[in-house]
């Protein structure tokens, strides 16, 4: 009888505790993060990076966006508080008519990514 | 007087074919480009051409460009202000006005992106809508007018490669006219290329925020003869190629070019209607709007 209890218990508390990471295991992409990198293929020009830069900076949460065109990676910079999922830059490149690539997320606590960045 | 009048009509008649519509160069038209939902490009392209016998064609070529999602892009291109003029028994006639009205609709169906790079094909429909005035000055020909007067239609294929040091495309197409006035302005096949090739900045680290290209365009156009009230014009269709090296300098506002169009082969049916030259400015701008889809 007691076992039974427990395993209800430890099966309520494994619920509880799934539920509440569930929302944080959904939206890792748009942990706590500044800044993101986001790569973009199909960029070719100085002409071509309009369209793109208004698209991500029409994201809400977006604070600023430059690119890089040789490497065709955009740094995006979000406001204090904001949270941006990758499937909303993923959206708004495309609208741009361009294919998203990897992105990479530059956490206030972590200042270093992959490649000095 | 009547004699010369007559030669100056038929002189007239065999370069028309050509005077209205020039080199449509890779810079007059976007190729497979990419543009994106909401982009509204605005262009304007000033362009002069003249041919032997006293033939010279101004005008201003101005386009909208929309792009109403990430494949579909709508053009709206109208010649606004035109002066065709000819050299008529020893007078210069000219006929200035509006000219017609070219809606055409691309579709990318392939899009293959990589950094840096970008390699789309697109074909494209369109339609020409006749709201130009084809009836200015009488005493030269329908072709001199600076509208049609008649319903047309477009087909093409584009494509279009693009590096970050190189860009080159491809357009090719027919365009047929319909009868206006029991006129009809020969059905043209039309193909162009065109190279641009970065000469500056060297260095495209960080953001760039303009660039200068040197460009390298063909355009070929063989159109059929002219025919009126059922029979054909003597002296009118036959073939042009034409080079056209420019320069082109672009922010990510704005582009500027400027074009030079050279006869570089030519089988015009009229006598002394040789096609000497045209030179063509490039004005653009991009606007960007929420509606799209």
């Amino acid at each position: 009888m007691q076992g039974g209890w427990a395993r209800r218990g430890a099966a309520a508390a494994l619920l509880v505790v799934t539920l509440a990471a569930a929302p944080a295991l959904a939206d890792t992409s748009a942990a706590d993060s500044r800044e993101a990198f986001v790569t973009v293929m199909g960029v070719v020009s100085p002409y071509a990076t309009f369209g793109l830069l208004k698209h991500l900076s029409g994201i809400p949460g977006v604070a600023s966006v430059t690119f890089d065109l040789a490497h065709g990676i955009a740094d995006v910079h979000l406001r204090p508080g904001a949270s941006v999922t990758d499937q909303q830059f993923r959206d708004a490149i495309r609208s741009a008519s361009y294919t998203a690539g990897d992105i990479r997320r530059k956490s206030e606590t972590s200042e270093n990514l992959p490649g000095g960045r | 007087m009547i004699a010369r009048l007559i030669a100056g009509l038929l002189l007239a008649l065999g370069t028309a074919a050509f005077l209205p519509a020039p080199a449509r160069a890779q810079l007059t038209f976007p190729g497979a480009s990419p543009i994106s939902s909401g982009n509204i490009v605005l262009r304007a392209q000033p362009e002069a051409t003249e041919a032997g016998g006293g033939f010279s064609s101004l005008f201003d070529r101005n386009v909208l460009i929309y792009g109403a999602s990430p494949d579909l892009t709508f053009l709206v291109q109208n010649n606004s202000i035109i002066t065709n003029s000819a050299d008529v028994g020893g007078r210069q006639l000219s006929a200035t006005g509006f000219g017609d009205t070219l809606f055409q609709t691309r579709y990318t169906i392939f899009q293959q992106d990589g950094i840096g790079s970008t390699l789309r094909v697109a074909p494209i429909i369109g339609i020409n809508v006749p709201t130009g005035m084809n009836a200015v000055n009488s005493a030269l020909s329908p072709a001199l007018q600076p509208g049609t007067g008649a319903w047309g239609t477009r087909d093409a294929i584009t494509a279009s490669w693009q590096t970050l040091y190189w860009n080159g495309g491809a357009e090719a197409g027919y365009q047929a006219n319909s009868d206006a006035s029991s006129y009809h302005i020969g059905n043209t096949v039309y193909a162009d290329v065109g190279f641009h090739y970065l000469l500056w900045p060297s260095s495209l680290e960080g953001q760039v925020g303009s660039e200068l290209y040197a460009s390298l365009e063909s355009n070929y156009t063989s159109s059929d003869a002219n025919a009126s009230f059922g029979r054909t014009v003597g002296g009118t269709g036959g073939q042009l190629l034409l080079i056209d090296p420019g320069i082109i300098w672009t922010t990510t506002l704005y582009s500027v070019s400027f074009t030079a169009l050279l006869p570089a082969y030519e089988r015009i049916a009229a006598d002394g209607g040789r096609y000497n030259y045209g030179v063509a400015l490039f004005f653009r701008r991009s606007f960007f709007t929420d509606l799209h889809w």
